[in-house]
C-alpha cells in the first residue's frame, strides 16, 4: 500500500534520513521506531506531503506521491495524526471534528462523526467547549478522531503516547487495536519502542536517519535484539574498530 | 614573511575585492559626462547607506525598516555645523548659539554626523536590540516615523517641511570613495571581529546562540550602534552631495531602495550589501534615463513619471522571485586555495564557514 | 459636555475606520504571516476606481470600487504572493514593500502625481444636529458600517465552512492543512476580504479627503500595522480592539497636547508603539515566528 524506496531527506546541509526503504502492507500495522533524533518525523512529514524528499520514491497504491500538498494527500486517502496532536485550540471541540468534513454530505457527515463519537465517548459532551480546554488524554482522542475523519486507508501516527499518563498510553494503544482489527492500515512512529514493536505486526528500527533492523513482531519482538539495535551506533562503531585492529594486526 | 603576506591578502581578500569594485567604479565614472559623474557619487553613497543598513541587519538577521533615520540625523547635523555662519543666521534664526557659530571642515563634519547618528541609536538601542524578527522591524519603522515627523515639524532646527539648504557642497567622487572604503573596512572589521561573530552565530542559530551564553541584546546593540555611525557618515555624504534637502528626502522613498539593495545584492554577506547597491543604483539611472525620454531613429518614446520606479520595483520582485538569497548568496569573494591545499568539506565559501569555524566559547575565554 | 460628546463622536469614528483598516491587514497576517504592505496600495486602487467611475450613478460607481479592488487584491495574492509561499516572515514584508512600491509607481505612471479630485454622494458628508451636537453624516456612515462588517466577519468566521477553515488555518496553518483545508483556497478567501476591507475604508476615506493620490494608502496601512500590533499580530479581534484604540488616542493627543505640541502627535503616537512592543516584547508578534522551527 506504502512503499518508500531509498528516500534521502535533509534540511539544508544536514542529513535526516538516508536512503530508507520501508513497505506497508494493506491492512497491516507497522510501526518506525528509534532513538530520538532519529528521522522518525521526518519520514512521517514526508509521506504526509509537509517535506519533499532529496531522492527516492514515495508510492501510495502505486502512486508516486513525493512532493504533493497535504490537503490533496488527505483526499486520497492518507491522514497524519501529528506530533504533540495539533488540535486546533481555539475552535471548539466540534469545530476541529468537523474541519475534515468540509463538502462530505450532511447525512454522511453526520454519520461519520456519530461513529467517531462512540469511540470516543469523551468528547461527546464536549462538543461545544474549546478544544483547549481538554485534558491531554483527549486532546489526543480528538487528534485521533479527527483524523479518522478524513477516512484514511492509511493512517500515519506520530509519537501518540508523547506526554501522556501511562493509563492513558495503555487507551491510546487500545485504540490503536481496534483500529487494526478494523482492518485500518496503521503505521505508527514511537518513541516508546517496546510498546510499539509489540503492538505492529512489522516494525522497522532506524538510528542516525538509516534503517539498523526490520521485521516482524517475532523477530524482533526480543528486548535484547531491539536494545542492541538502539545501542547499534556505539556497538557498531567498536565492533568496526575491533575489524580495523585486527586487520592492522594481520 | 611572503607566507604573512599572503595569509593577509587571503584574509583580508572580501573586503580588498569590494575596495577594488569600488575604485574602479570611481575611476570609470570620473571619466564620464557630469551627469553620470554625479551618479557615481550617488552609486558610492548609496553603497555607504547600504553597507550601514548591512551591519545591522545583515549580521543580525533582523530586518530594520528605520535605518534611514540616522541618515536623517547625519544630514541634519552636517546642515546645522557646516552651513555658513552667516546664512544660517538667516535660514536658521532660532538656533541656539554654540550651533549658530559653529562652521566645521568636511572631516570634522562626517564624524560628527556619524558621532550624532550613533547619540541617537544610544537612545533608542536599548529597546530596539531586545526585539527580533516583526516586531523589532516595525519598532524601527515606528522610530523612522518619529524622526520624519519631528523633522517636519521642528521648524527650529529643521525648516519643518521647507527645503534646507545652503550645505556646503564638498562631496566629490574621490571623497565619497575615501568614506566608502572606510565604511566597507569597519563592516568589514566588525563581522570579523569577535562580536561581529556572535551575532552572526545569533543569526544562523538564535536558540543556539543562546545555549552558548551569548547576549543576542547586546551583541545586536553594538551592532546597531557601528550601523547607526555608517549610515549617519552617509547622511553626511548626502547632505554635502545635495546642498539642499528636506525630511522627505530620509523617508520611505529612500528606506525601500536601500533595503531592496540589500536583499537584491544579498543580505547574509558584506560584498552582497556592495553589489547590491551598486547593481541597483545603475539600473535605476538607467531605468531613469529612460523616463526622461528615449530617442532610435525615428521612433521617440517620450517617457513618463513613475515608470523608472516601477521597472525598478518590478526588477526587484523578480529578483527576490529568483533568486531569493539575493545576487552573492551570502558569500563573501573569497581567494580561492589551489584545489590539493583544499581539504574536502573545508573549502566552503561565504561568512557561513568563518560563523561555523569559530566557537563563541572559545574566544571569550 | 457638548465638546466631550463631539470629540467622543470623532474618536469613536476614526477607531472604527482604524479597526476596519487593522482587520484588513489581520486577516493576512493570521493566515500567512504576511504583513502586507500593499494594502495600503489596495485603497488607492480603490480610490482612482472611484475617480475613473466618477461620471456613473453612486452605486454603480461604489460597486465598481468594491470590484475592482477585491479583483486586485485576488490578482495580487496569484500573482505576486503565491510564488513566494513559505518564505520567512522578513522576505515575505520585502516583496510586499517591492509590491507596494511597484504600484504607487504605476500610479504615478498612469494619474500622474498630482492629486485628482473625487466627489461622493453628498449624503456622505451631510451635517447632522442633535441638540447641540453636530456631526457629519459620515461619521454615523463609518460607526454603523464598522460595526455591520465586524458582525458580518464575526458570524462568517463561526457560521461557515470556509470561515471555521479560516480561523483553523490562522491558529496553525500545516495542521490544518493535515485535515484538507485547501492552502490556496483558503488564502484566497482571506485576501478577497481583505481587499473588501480595502474597498470599504477607500470609499470612507474618499469620502472625507475628496481626492485620489498615489501614495494615499501610505499612512492607513501603517495606521493598520500600528493597530494590529497593539492588538497582538494574528487575532482579529485583537486587531479591531487596536484600532479602535489608537483612534481613541489620536483624538484623545488631538484634545490634549497643547498647541506647541500638536503637530507632533503622530510622533508620540509612534513612541507609543515602541512601548507596547517593548512591554509585550515576545508579544504576539513573535510567538508565531518562534514556534515555526522544525
Amino acid at each position: 500500500m506504502l512503499e518508500l524506496d531509498g528516500i534521502t531527506i535533509g534540511y539544508g546541509k544536514t542529513t535526516a534520513v538516508e536512503n530508507l526503504t520501508l513497505r506497508v502492507e494493506q491492512g497491516e500495522a507497522v510501526s518506525l521506531v528509534g532513538p530520538n533524533g532519529a528521522g522518525k518525523t521526518t519520514t512521517l512529514s514526508a509521506v504526509a506531503g509537509l517535506l519533499r524528499p532529496r531522492s527516492g520514491a514515495i508510492r501510495f497504491e502505486g502512486r508516486e506521491i513525493a512532493g504533493e500538498p497535504p490537503e490533496r494527500l488527505v483526499r486520497s486517502g492518507l491522514a497524519l495524526v501529528p506530533e504533540g496532536r495539533q488540535i486546533f485550540a481555539t475552535l471548539t471541540v466540534g469545530e476541529n471534528l468537523r474541519l475534515p468534513l468540509a463538502g462530505t454530505p450532511k447525512a454522511e457527515a453526520a454519520t461519520a462523526l456519530a461513529r467517531q463519537l462512540d469511540r470516543f465517548p469523551a468528547l461527546a459532551g464536549r462538543l461545544d467547549d474549546p478544544a483547549g480546554g481538554l485534558s491531554g488524554g483527549q486532546q489526543q482522542q480528538l487528534a485521533i478522531a479527527r483524523a479518522l475523519l478524513c477516512s484514511p486507508r492509511l493512517l500515519l501516527l506520530d509519537e501518540p503516547s508523547l506526554g501522556l499518563a501511562p493509563l492513558l498510553v495503555d487507551a491510546v494503544f487500545q485504540t490503536l487495536a481496534e483500529l487494526r482489527d478494523e482492518g485500518v492500515t496503521v503505521l505508527l512512529v514511537e518513541q516508546n519502542a517496546v510498546r510499539a514493536v509489540e503492538f505492529a505486526d512489522r516494525s522497522y528500527v532506524i538510528n542516525a536517519g538509516r534503517l539498523v533492523l526490520s521485521g516482524s513482531r517475532e523477530e524482533i519482538g526480543h528486548r535484547e535484539t531491539l536494545a542492541a539495535s538502539y545501542l547499534g551506533s556505539t556497538t557498531a562503531i567498536a565492533d568496526a574498530a575491533e575489524v580495523d585492529r585486527k586487520e592492522g594486526d594481520s | 614573511m611572503k607566507k604573512n603576506g599572503e595569509k593577509f591578502l587571503r584574509a583580508g581578500w572580501p573586503a580588498i575585492s569590494l575596495i577594488g569594485i569600488l575604485v574602479v567604479v570611481a575611476v570609470v565614472g570620473a571619466n564620464l559626462n557630469p551627469v553620470n559623474q554625479r551618479h557615481t557619487i550617488e552609486i558610492l553613497i548609496n553603497v555607504v547607506l547600504v553597507v550601514g543598513l548591512y551591519v545591522f541587519a545583515g549580521n543580525s538577521g533582523v530586518l530594520s525598516f528605520g535605518q534611514m533615520s540616522f541618515m536623517s540625523i547625519g544630514a541634519y547635523t552636517t546642515a546645522l555645523f557646516t552651513i555658513p555662519v552667516i546664512q544660517k543666521a538667516f535660514l536658521l534664526p532660532s538656533l541656539p548659539g554654540f550651533i549658530g557659530s559653529a562652521e566645521l571642515a568636511p572631516i570634522p563634519a562626517a564624524l560628527l554626523a556619524g558621532a550624532m547618528a550613533v547619540v541617537f541609536g544610544l537612545i533608542i538601542v536599548f529597546p530596539i536590540s531586545r526585539l527580533s524578527g516583526l516586531a523589532a522591524a516595525l519598532a524601527m519603522f515606528a522610530v523612522l516615523v518619529i524622526v520624519y515627523q519631528v523633522g517636519i515639524n521642528w521648524e527650529a532646527v529643521t525648516r519643518g517641511t521647507r527645503t534646507m539648504l545652503g550645505v556646503p557642497i564638498n562631496t566629490t567622487i574621490w571623497s565619497a570613495l575615501a568614506w566608502t572604503i572606510i565604511c566597507v573596512l569597519i563592516a568589514f572589521a566588525y563581522q570579523r571581529s569577535s562580536s561581529g561573530l556572535r551575532l552572526r552565530a545569533t543569526r544562523e542559530d538564535e536558540f543556539a546562540a543562546k545555549a552558548a551564553a551569548i547576549s543576542i541584546p547586546r551583541e545586536r546593540a553594538i551592532a546597531f550602534l557601528i550601523s547607526a555611525f555608517v549610515v549617519g557618515i552617509g547622511g553626511y555624504l548626502y547632505a554635502q552631495f545635495q546642498g539642499a534637502f528636506t525630511p522627505a528626502a530620509f523617508y520611505t522613498h529612500v528606506t525601500f531602495l536601500t533595503i531592496a539593495m540589500l536583499v537584491v545584492g544579498g543580505q547574509r554577506s558584506l560584498a552582497g550589501a556592495v553589489v547590491g547597491a551598486v547593481t541597483v543604483s545603475i539600473l535605476s539611472f538607467l531605468f531613469n534615463s529612460i523616463e526622461n525620454g528615449v530617442s532610435a531613429g525615428p521612433i521617440h518614446f517620450a517617457g513618463r513619471d513613475g515608470l523608472s520606479d516601477t521597472a525598478l520595483a518590478a526588477f526587484i520582485l523578480l529578483a527576490l522571485l529568483f533568486r531569493r538569497d539575493g545576487i552573492m548568496r551570502g558569500r563573501e569573494f573569497e581567494l580561492r586555495r589551489p584545489g590539493w591545499m583544499r581539504r574536502s568539506g573545508g573549502g566552503a565559501v561565504g561568512g557561513k564557514p568563518a560563523v561555523a569555524n569559530t566557537d563563541p566559547q572559545a574566544k571569550e575565554a | 459636555m457638548t465638546a466631550l460628546i463631539q470629540h467622543a463622536i470623532d474618536a469613536v469614528s476614526l477607531g472604527s475606520l482604524y479597526a476596519l483598516l487593522a482587520l484588513g491587514v489581520a486577516m493576512i497576517f493570521g493566515i500567512m504571516n504576511l504583513l502586507n504592505f500593499a494594502y495600503g496600495e489596495l485603497i488607492m486602487i480603490g480610490a482612482y476606481s472611484l475617480y475613473v467611475s466618477r461620471d456613473l450613478p453612486w452605486p454603480v460607481q461604489l460597486a465598481v470600487c468594491l470590484i475592482v479592488v477585491i479583483a486586485a487584491s485576488l490578482a495580487m495574492d496569484r500573482l505576486a504572493f503565491r510564488p513566494f509561499r513559505g518564505a520567512s516572515a522578513p522576505v515575505l514584508l520585502v516583496t510586499s514593500f517591492a509590491l507596494s512600491f511597484a504600484l504607487q509607481s504605476l500610479a504615478t505612471v498612469i494619474f500622474g502625481s498630482r492629486a485628482k479630485g473625487v466627489s461622493l454622494p453628498s449624503f456622505f458628508d451631510e451635517s447632522i444636529t442633535i441638540g447641540s451636537v453636530s456631526f457629519s453624516s459620515l461619521n454615523l456612515v463609518t460607526v454603523v458600517l464598522v460595526i455591520v462588517l465586524v458582525g458580518g466577519l464575526a458570524t462568517f468566521l463561526r457560521q461557515t465552512t470556509v470561515g471555521v477553515q479560516m480561523r483553523a488555518a490562522a491558529e496553525n496553518f500545516t495542521t490544518a492543512r493535515l485535515v484538507g483545508v485547501k492552502a490556496d483556497r483558503v488564502i484566497a478567501v482571506a485576501f478577497a476580504l481583505s481587499g473588501f476591507s480595502a474597498a470599504v475604508a477607500a470609499i470612507l476615506i474618499v469620502a472625507q479627503r475628496g481626492t485620489a493620490t498615489p501614495t494615499l494608502g501610505v499612512s492607513p496601512v501603517l495606521i493598520a500595522f500600528v493597530a494590529t500590533i497593539i492588538g497582538g499580530l494574528g487575532s482579529l479581534y485583537g486587531a479591531a480592539f487596536g484600532g479602535m484604540l489608537l483612534g481613541v488616542l489620536t483624538v484623545v493627543l488631538q484634545v490634549v497636547l497643547p498647541d506647541s505640541l500638536a503637530p507632533y502627535r503622530e510622533a508620540f503616537l509612534y513612541a507609543g508603539v515602541i512601548v507596547v512592543l517593548l512591554a509585550r516584547p515576545q508579544g504576539l508578534v513573535v510567538v508565531k515566528a518562534l514556534f515555526e522551527r522544525v
